[in-house]
């Protein structure tokens, strides 16, 4: 995919660490703090024991591809499993 | 997974245009959905506000968000990844507020091993 240099055995956290290891010199002080201290406030309010659990039902939606094409989710699961990945964004 | 019969969808709060993008970028062969407002991941219960002190940040990073979103709300879906079988129940839920953790793609196919065993 975007990162051809890794071979994709190569376990997903690992290429996230020696991504950081090759960034993080470039980060001024400053603000690597401030990332460090707002994700430590966003992990203690407990935010992510909150949201949908295994055994629970996924809500049903419909939205829109770039190409203007609805996909109602209900309709993606006939044909059998889906797996849901939210992102934050290409930036 | 999608040799096990899975279907894939990317949901972002992200407008079209920039979708659009993402999905080429990457070379993506799943449709790749712009929620708007965050309507789905607030239904997944993932939406937070980016801390005040993070936004001119972002946007001196490129990451401006209410251009990206198209309001100014500045909220953000926390990177979550879902298994759901054909019946809509949750099987594999991973998230985590700490953005720089991402689930291992073999955990998602484990996961769907077992369903279709069963």
């Amino acid at each position: 995919m975007s990162t051809p240099s890794h071979s994709l055995n190569t376990e997903l956290q690992e290429q996230i660490s020696a991504f950081q290891q090759q960034m993080l010199p470039n980060i001024p002080k400053e603000i690597l703090a401030t990332f460090e201290k707002t994700t430590t406030e966003l992990v203690r309010s407990g935010i992510a024991e909150r949201s949908l659990h295994v055994g629970e039902k996924a809500p049903d939606f419909t939205l829109a591809t770039a190409q203007g094409e609805q996909v109602k989710f209900s309709e993606v699961l006939q044909k059998g499993p889906a797996v849901v990945t939210f992102y934050r964004g290409g930036w | 997974m999608q040799a096990l019969g899975a279907s894939i969808v990317a949901i972002a709060p992200e407008q079209p245009v920039k979708t659009v993008a993402t999905s080429e970028k990457d070379h993506l062969t799943f449709p790749v959905l712009s929620d708007a407002g965050n309507n789905v991941a607030r239904q997944f219960k993932l939406v937070f506000p980016v801390a005040e002190v993070l936004r001119p940040i972002y946007k001196n990073i490129g990451a401006d968000l209410p251009a990206y979103n198209g309001d100014e709300s500045w909220e953000l879906p926390m990177p979550g990844t879902f298994v759901v079988d054909k019946s809509g129940t949750v099987r594999l839920a991973f998230v985590d507020a700490d953005y720089t953790r991402r689930l291992e793609p073999q955990a998602i196919v484990e996961c769907l091993r077992q369903i279709t065993q069963a």
